[in-house]
């Protein structure tokens, strides 16, 4: 980043693909919404880019990275008419297509063991959508994030214990969702 | 992750980022590109405004932590200094400094040639009695002040009104040992006069300026065997036959200090070799009290009894 800042355009580029998918994961599972998804990713980098003469070194740049998109996504939530939907609107994008469908889509791998991780994968990750918005967040920081409870709880502004709970609500709920669909 | 998680915990974990990987979310093409777009744009203003960034002097003062090596290591070598120079500073101050204000004194005389003439007289003499004449020469006022200097303390201690009869006498006259230590102070303190620095050339005109505001003067610098200091002195008008409290002369410094090279070039420089001290005693007696022979060598060749 610091390297960026000094107008090195390869530094960048290499920062931007080492982090593109988690940030990516972490804001479509969230909005549940590819374009919108793909509207906040954006938005995250021209922030990091247009920012970059102001960074400082303070923490892990993965830190300050999720702690834009997260701004940036809970703003998107507050702000958008469509809240609602989103959060009531299950795994449906806009195209009408959604990522477990295309899970269950790539079904041309072998069968049954393939077929099985397929499902459970989908099963998964509906579950990790139908977790409330907060843990949720904790949640994608901590899996695709790779972040300490420490730094979740700076990002989103809470409390450590707070999202200590959160994670633990959140691991529960997953873990009942997927025995129930087992 | 918190140490306290379980190994379910992270096996939920696991399942996730396989589930994760399973699932295609990436950003569009188009994103992509314009996020790229972006970072290149960004970055070539970055390398533009840091090209054109002007050089300011106090940029560096200020983001370069080696400001801080050097400010820390100048300060320490400051300290380092003084503490070196510290101890010498204390022993000059504390040194003879009623034969400094006399020194220093000496040196304000503006072209005084050197003293050629051996044959001073005896330091018994009034100074005010000399000081009459009121058309002194630079000289004869060299002398005046070493004569002042040898006047016993205890005149000027009686109120003796003769010593304040005359400006030569109230500049040369020696104050009672009290007052001797503020005076030598005051002449410390002072600015070198103005008329010494035309009085030698080239570059040794600071040194022998600094040289003279010091306490310690001819009389310092026979102790000490300094004979660049001597011929320093002693060629700007420096009175060779100065005395310090007990009576000395820079020679029985020399010779008590056991510097031949000293002693011989006093000699030459006119100091007397039978003046006594105080308590009676001579620089022959001196050297051959301390069995230094070749001091005793050359003060019997300079008529010494």
């Amino acid at each position: 980043m610091l390297r960026f800042g000094r107008g090195e355009a390869a530094a960048f580029e290499a920062l931007y693909r080492r982090h593109e998918l988690r940030v990516f994961r972490y804001l479509r599972r969230n909005v549940r919404n590819e374009a919108s998804a793909n509207d906040l990713m954006q938005e995250v980098w021209f922030a990091v880019a247009r920012s970059a003469h102001s960074y400082q070194p303070t923490a892990k740049f993965s830190t300050w990275l999720f702690t834009i998109a997260h701004n940036r996504m809970v703003d998107m939530i507050r702000v958008s008419a469509r809240v609602q939907g989103l959060h009531a609107g299950g795994d449906t994008d806009s195209e009408g297509e959604s990522p477990l469908d295309s899970i269950a889509a790539d079904a041309k791998l072998e069968p049954p063991a393939a077929v099985q991780l397929q499902d459970e994968s989908a099963a998964l990750l509906r579950a990790v959508a139908q977790l409330p918005t907060e843990q949720r967040a904790a949640f994608l920081l901590q899996a695709e994030g790779d972040l300490s409870v420490e730094e979740i709880a700076a990002i989103t502004e809470s409390n450590f214990e707070t999202v200590k709970s959160r994670l633990r609500y959140a691991r529960a709920k997953l873990r009942q969702l997927l025995w129930e669909y087992a | 992750m918190t140490p306290e998680d379980s190994a379910n915990d992270r096996e939920l974990l696991e399942r996730y980022k396989r589930a994760s990987d399973l699932a295609p979310a990436a950003p569009s093409d188009a994103v992509r590109a314009a996020i790229l777009a972006e970072g290149r744009r960004v970055a070539e203003e970055r390398a533009k405004s840091v090209s054109r960034q002007p050089f300011d002097v106090s940029r560096r003062a200020a983001n370069d932590s080696r400001w801080k090596i050097t400010a820390f290591g100048t300060a320490g070598a400051a300290l380092v200094a003084a503490l070196l120079f510290a101890p010498r500073l204390w022993e000059n101050a504390r040194g003879p400094a009623q034969t400094n204000t006399a020194t220093v004194a000496t040196s304000n005389v503006p072209s005084a040639p050197p003293a050629t003439s051996p044959e001073l007289p005896a330091p018994v003499a009034a100074p005010a009695l000399q000081a009459q004449s009121g058309s002194l020469k630079p000289l004869q006022q060299d002398r005046q002040a070493s004569l002042a200097e040898s006047a016993p303390a205890e005149n000027s201690q009686a109120g003796n009104s003769q010593a304040g009869n005359s400006e030569a006498d109230k500049k040369y006259a020696r104050a009672p040992a009290a007052a001797a230590a503020s005076t030598a102070k005051s002449t410390a303190a002072a600015a070198p006069p103005a008329g010494y620095a035309s009085d030698v050339s080239g570059n040794r005109a600071p040194s022998a300026r600094a040289k003279a505001a010091e306490p310690s003067g001819l009389l310092a610098a026979a102790s000490s065997g300094d004979t660049l200091e001597i011929v320093t002195l002693t060629s700007h008008g420096a009175a060779v036959n100065e005395r310090d409290e007990l009576g000395r002369t820079p020679l029985m410094l020399a010779v008590i200090d056991g510097r031949p090279d000293a002693v011989r070039l006093l000699l030459d420089r006119g100091a007397d070799p039978n003046a006594a001290d105080h308590s009676g005693r001579t620089p022959l007696q001196m050297a051959r009290q301390a069995n230094l022979r070749e001091i005793v060598a050359l003060l019997q060749r300079s008529g010494a009894r």
